[in-house]
């Protein structure tokens, strides 16, 4: 229940920012409600599980991409005036951009997902915890010491399977082409955008 | 705790914001309004891959650990960030040549 209470405010921040972006007549307003709806998202990360991807949207979205668009907005400021903030097909997008909504939720709503099991390895966090009560039980039931209880922690926290060490091991492993495409991207999406931005 | 939650709730949520920036990107004048609803969209798109790295059975191979919708979700978060950088250095560039921001002014390149 509690769980539901706080999905349905950070889902409500994420499509309320959502909307206030489309719906601001001023570029500015909308990029301080962009702001807010990555903010959101990110908050749905952190109920999902994925504590380092929701850090890695507060970082990236909001700390730099929040402000790029911001730089970029009072860099080429336009007196909009009473001009019109959308232009003339805006009926037409939104008979689309709804109709794709509403296609998208019936298929989500009636799909059979093939959900995983929750004894499956289901959630990492609870099955961290599970092992730590486990291991801190048996260590009091035999009455071991407080270094050796306090050492098996540290060892649980290094090796179970924490979000980040699976992410690193994973980017390192299975992904690691990718990862390197990923840096040659940036690599030359920088140099491209100081080459374009300059002359 | 786990599964309180239906999926097609996330799904829903994303759907929303995918549509709403879609709405965005087809209907803004202003350029960088357009690139404010392509981010919303690449959001909506990052929300369905980590709720389905969270939900769905993924069948684990030796050596492999299932973070894939993770690195996924990553690998979008560095693609919208480049993505970024260069489509606002483009606006600026052209606002700098053109001294407009409204897409329909960068209609040189029309047949």
């Amino acid at each position: 229940m509690m769980e539901m209470l706080a999905f349905g405010l950070v889902a409500g921040v994420a499509v309320g920012g959502a909307i206030g972006v489309v719906a601001a007549r001023n570029v500015f307003v909308s990029a301080l409600w962009l702001v807010l709806s990555f903010i959101g998202v990110a908050g749905i990360y952190a109920i999902l599980g994925a504590d380092f991807l929701a850090a890695t949207q507060v970082l990236i979205y909001v700390g730099a991409i929040s402000v790029l668009i911001l730089f970029a907005v009072m860099l080429t400021h336009h007196v909009m005036g009473d001009e019109r903030s959308n232009n003339r097909q805006a009926f037409l997008a939104f008979i689309v951009s709804s109709s794709v909504v509403a296609a998208l939720g019936v298929l989500a709503y009636r799909t059979d997902w093939p959900i995983r099991p929750a004894d499956a390895g289901g959630s990492v966090v609870t099955a961290m915890r599970g092992d730590l009560a486990g291991s801190s039980a048996a260590s009091t039931a035999a009455q071991t010491g407080a270094s050796t209880a306090l050492t098996s922690t540290v060892d649980l926290a290094l090796n179970q399977d924490s979000n980040v060490v699976r992410l690193g091991q994973a980017l390192m492993t299975e992904h690691l082409l990718s990862f390197e495409i990923i840096s040659l991207v940036l690599l030359v999406a920088l140099i491209g955008a100081i080459v374009i931005a300059r002359d | 705790m786990e599964a309180s939650i239906p999926l097609w709730w996330y799904l829903l949520v994303a759907a929303a914001l995918f549509g709403t920036g879609l709405f965005g990107a087809l209907s803004r004048r202003n350029a960088v309004g357009v690139l404010m609803g392509i981010e919303l969209m690449l959001n909506g798109a990052n929300i369905n891959a980590v709720a389905f790295w969270r939900y769905i059975a993924v069948p684990s191979g030796a050596g492999l650990n299932g973070m894939d919708g993770q690195v996924f979700a990553i690998m979008v978060i560095a693609l919208a960030a480049a993505e970024a950088a260069v489509g606002l250095a483009l606006i600026i560039s052209i606002y700098r040549n053109r001294q407009s921001v409204l897409v329909e002014d960068f209609s040189t390149m029309r047949g």
